[in-house]
């Protein structure tokens, strides 16, 4: 099972949401409209992943098509504390570079 | 019961020669591919892999289910079989993937660009990155099947 949801509101252009559990081709379209809904009108999005177990390429492709809009708007995506294996897949497809990722407490603005 | 939560076929065996074989097939369908994911995932375990490369397993076989499902041609009856073989001998997982689909021409394969936010060809992409050996072989109209080596102590 997973969940995706609005932890708070950090200011007015950016939020703190969090994803647990695992985001795959059977979840992902309801995850997807999740997403849309919980960032509308945000320009950053910070995502608490550390207890996000699992992560497959059409996962990422949700969070490339995010950073793809917010970039739009001047805005970024920061994903905080990935586990190591989804920060393995992070690095292995370089998408490190493409999203600001933060360990530890310095996580929530 | 559903009909489908029936179609789940496992057949294992451990040989003379120290191999050891899981077969599965199951329905072309997003639901299966936590199954086969978790399933092949505790073989690995089971032969000895680290939780690195079990990991890595993992996130190769969904990909490769996942793309199974998604190429597949929507027929109901339609299955994905898979063959996974550790070899004691050589220290090796080949794990093969085949699917009933429409198959595809190979010269569309993209490798995505990342830095230009572009995600098609993902997960073949994360495939060849993590294992250390990948096959694939693709009739237009005969389905595709993939085979993806990990090696104890390789990539």
């Amino acid at each position: 099972m997973n969940e995706l949801k609005m932890i708070k509101k950090l200011n007015q252009d950016a939020v703190l949401l969090s994803i647990d559990g695992e985001i795959d081709i059977f979840n992902i379209g309801k995850v997807r409209e999740q997403l849309v809904q919980l960032t509308d009108g945000f320009k950053e999005v910070q995502i608490d992943m550390k207890n996000l177990n699992f992560i497959d390429s059409t996962g990422l492709g949700m969070l490339i098509g995010l950073v793809r809009d917010l970039k739009g708007k001047n805005g970024s995506v920061v994903l905080i504390n990935p586990r190591p294996q989804v920060m393995r897949l992070l690095e292995t497809t370089g998408l490190n570079t493409v999203f600001e990722v933060r360990r530890g407490d310095e996580s929530i603005a | 019961m559903n009909p489908l939560h029936e179609s789940v076929y496992i057949d294992s065996s451990t040989d003379i020669c120290f191999n050891e074989n899981i077969s599965l097939t199951v329905p072309s369908l997003p639901a299966y591919v936590s199954v086969v994911r978790l399933a092949i995932s505790a073989m690995a375990s089971r032969c000895g892999f680290d939780i690195e490369a079990i990991e890595d397993i993992k996130v190769a076989v969904a990909e490769a289910v996942t793309n199974a499902v998604i190429h597949s041609s929507k027929q109901q009856s339609e299955t994905i079989k898979i063959d996974s073989k550790y070899d004691y001998l050589k220290r090796e997982l080949r794990i093969k993937i085949e699917d009933q689909g429409p198959g595809f021409d190979m010269k569309h394969i993209k490798t995505p660009d990342i830095s230009r936010l572009e995600s098609g060809g993902l997960g073949l992409f994360i495939i060849r990155s993590i294992m250390d050996e990948v096959k694939l072989n693709t009739t237009m109209g005969q389905g595709t099947s993939i085979v993806m080596v990990k090696k104890i102590g390789g990539n």
